[in-house]
């Protein structure tokens, strides 16, 4: 599998940091941050391949940035964090142009299957 | 079924959902932080000095999403135990203090930080504890719907003249709060079952709820 630059975005920094850590243990680039401002400041400076959203932040919902990233960057995956039982909104964040959405607490195997997935759809 | 009815179960069932979110983040932080550190036994990265600072840090983080687990799990075994009495005795800052865990991550979602200001000495009081959890549940609602952007709720149980008051203080700019709504009609129905008076101090951003010591006669759902 070739080596990609992921960006993920989850207020809650040590779910963040650590499934970061976790990724550039297998040779992945990642830049973590906690807001979706943050992610869009970060997109304007740099894209990335994929990009790993949580779907509940303070602020701009990850539905929000969705939207956001879909406007500037049509063709830039994006797959959807959910911590919620019910798929509605993860379903609804597909509509929005998402590429898919796991379910918190993640498999890191499905999580960078998907990544790929997504990567090799979008080209 | 009433609206009354409707009403409470949209109240169980927003905390609910809170809990089980925060808890659904908790368990992906240990499942990260645990898979971390098998990460780096896999490696062999154990005995590097960086790695071995790492797993402590995880390790920790572990501990402290399971205490954080812990406090919302006996929080919302609080509120699960409301019922147990119509009418019961209840101190007023521990039932203040176990929705103001849960509506927390709310108020976060909006940017708005929760404070509780709460003094040492107990504030018992007899009352019905489901209504009254919802009362404060809906006050907070009506509260943070104010918010158009971050600020801070200062939540201070006191006791007042004759009973004791419930204060909710707000900070934060471009303050704009509805006294017209469906919340605020929805607090004063419920603030007249448990013969509270409530007082909305616009200048001051000051919402009061002045609660009895005791109540008399039935307040029922």
């Amino acid at each position: 599998m070739k080596v990609l630059k992921i960006l993920l975005v989850d207020d809650e920094q040590e779910f963040v940091t650590a499934l970061a850590e976790r990724l550039e243990l297998r040779g992945y680039e990642v830049r973590a941050v906690n807001s979706g401002e943050e992610a869009l400041q970060v997109l304007e400076a740099d894209v990335p391949q994929a990009v790993v959203l949580d779907l509940k932040m303070p602020g701009l919902s990850g539905l929000e940035v969705l939207k956001r990233i879909k406007e500037q960057f049509q063709s830039l995956p994006v797959l959807l964090l959910t911590g919620y039982g019910s798929t509605k909104d993860g379903m609804k964040g597909m509509q929005f142009g998402a590429y898919d959405y796991l379910m918190k607490p993640l498999n890191i195997d499905d999580l960078i299957t998907k990544v790929h997935e997504a990567v090799n759809a979008s080209q | 079924m009433s609206s009354r009815l409707e009403r409470i179960e949209v109240f169980w069932g927003q905390l609910m959902a809170g809990y089980t979110h925060e808890m659904k983040n908790i368990l992906a932080t240990i499942n990260e932080s645990g898979g971390f550190i098998d990460d780096i036994y896999r490696l062999h990265k154990q005995n590097d000095p960086a790695y071995q600072k790492k797993i402590q840090i995880s390790l920790d983080i572990i501990r402290q999403q399971v205490e954080r687990g812990e406090l919302l799990s006996s929080q919302l075994n609080a509120l699960a135990h409301s019922p147990d009495q119509e009418i019961g005795s209840i101190s007023l800052q521990d039932t203040v203090s176990v929705l103001v865990g849960l509506y927390e991550r709310f108020a976060r979602r909006k940017k708005v930080t929760l404070k509780l200001d709460a003094p040492s000495e107990g504030l018992s009081m007899t009352t019905n504890q489901v209504l009254m959890m919802h009362l404060v549940f809906v006050a907070l609602e009506w509260t943070l719907s104010g918010f158009q952007s971050t600020g801070e709720i200062l939540i201070r149980p006191r006791k007042g003249h004759s009973g004791y008051l419930l204060e909710i203080v707000c900070s934060g700019e471009h303050l704009s709060h509805d006294t017209a709504g469906e919340y605020w009609s929805l607090m004063h129905d419920l603030g007249d079952k448990l013969q509270t008076d409530l007082q909305w101090d616009a200048s001051g951003s000051v919402l009061s709820l002045a609660f009895p010591v005791e109540l008399f006669g039935p307040a029922s759902r």
